[in-house]
């Protein structure tokens, strides 16, 4: 009985750490367009870090923004310099000396790495799950963004025009960051 | 002691409970473009149904693909009427007759829903899953498909365009109309 109950334990031990907590964050309006509907409340993003694998995990939600619409993805770290890649995603322009924008009256430098898509359903509720890795170890200051639309430094969308204009960002407002560290 | 053994068990089989194996099934060449680049072995769709909360969990993956593309991803039912939506999303032209179509000699007639996007890595590889539900209860006979951009019948991308909805990949095929059957109890 004794060895079932640590074989249990164990076994449950292995799940816990294979579904470690997420931290979770609210989105708030854009840093481009401030009008497209969102549940603010009930939408979010979740984001995990496994040290082990060097690998970051970001879930995207969105609930009531417009149904049927795409809202691609990203996260913008703000930097002075940064490499070409993180994980296995290339970075918008190829990296290297950090772009300076100036939004909502706040000038930094940051560069956009483009994770994915979460597509609304006719409820205009939809998620997308990303796993990035290895993520070369450090410390980022980061934003993530949903842009107004699919397409933006990726074939097969709408390409660089008003799809890339920031519609939701994370934490909020531009230049409010989040600190995730690889270790 | 024996409590919490139980307790312990039964986490367990709840849990092996919610991630029963899914139905793995590759993809083959589309029936609009047969020169995508893709890695037939190691792409996938894999779906499984919850019967108890009738909804039906798809991922679809690619490997080898293009490099940083958008893949809207969705169903083709074979039918000849069918409802305005498939759990939480809308049918493509709002339901009623099913529309014929003809791909590589083969006449069907249709249904689409629209689920997502796969968006590929800098090695062409990524991933999506979604869960459709609840879903009205019935035989479903279809093919998965993967399309050639984003925005087909849906707001913010390439619009509804040949380019973007031309039919890269299909699952089962090779052919037009080689279907799947998925019963939702």
């Amino acid at each position: 009985m004794k060895r079932m109950l640590l074989v249990a334990m164990a076994l449950l031990l292995a799940a816990g750490t294979a579904s470690a907590a997420a931290t979770m964050q609210k989105w708030t309006a854009g840093w481009d367009n401030f009008g497209e509907p969102l549940n603010y409340k009930k939408s979010k993003i979740s984001w995990s870090v496994n040290s082990a694998k060097s690998t970051l995990s970001v879930t995207f939600k969105l609930v009531s923004a417009t149904p049927g619409k795409l809202y691609q993805v990203g996260i913008v770290p703000f930097c002075t310099t940064f490499p070409a890649t993180f994980g296995q995603f290339p970075v918008d322009l190829g990296g290297g000396t950090c772009t300076q924008l100036t939004r909502q009256g706040v000038t930094a430098s940051a560069v956009t790495i483009e994770l994915g898509v979460v597509t609304t359903d006719m409820n205009g509720n939809g998620s997308f799950t990303v796993v990035i890795g290895p993520v070369v170890a450090g410390t980022y200051e980061v934003e993530f963004q949903a842009r107004d639309g699919a397409g933006c430094d990726l074939t097969g969308g709408a390409g660089n025009g008003s799809d890339c204009a920031d519609d939701f960002q994370s934490p909020g407002p531009f230049g409010t960051t989040t600190t995730i560290t690889i270790p | 002691m024996k409590r919490i053994f139980l307790v312990a068990v039964a986490l367990l089989l709840s849990a092996s409970a919610a991630s029963a194996k899914p139905t793995t099934q590759k993809w083959t060449a589309g029936w609009d473009i047969f020169s995508e680049p893709l890695n037939y072995t190691k792409s996938k769709v894999s779906w499984s149904v919850n019967p108890t909360k009738s909804t039906l969990s798809m991922t679809f993956t690619l490997v080898g693909a293009t490099p940083s593309k958008l893949y809207e991803v969705g169903i083709d039912f074979v039918c000849t009427t069918f409802a305005a939506t498939f759990g939480q999303f809308p049918v493509v032209g709002g339901g009623g007759t099913c529309q014929p179509a003809t791909r590589q000699g083969v006449t069907e007639n249709l249904a689409g829903v629209v689920l997502g996007v796969v968006t590929t890595d800098m090695n062409g590889n990524g991933s999506f899953t979604v869960v459709v539900g609840p879903i009205a209860a019935g035989t479903y006979v279809l093919e998965f498909i993967g399309l050639n951009g984003a925005g087909c019948d849906l707001i913010g991308g390439g619009g509804t365009t040949y380019e973007t909805c031309a039919v890269d990949f299909q699952s089962p095929g090779p052919t037009f109309g080689d279907t799947t059957t998925i019963t939702i109890p």
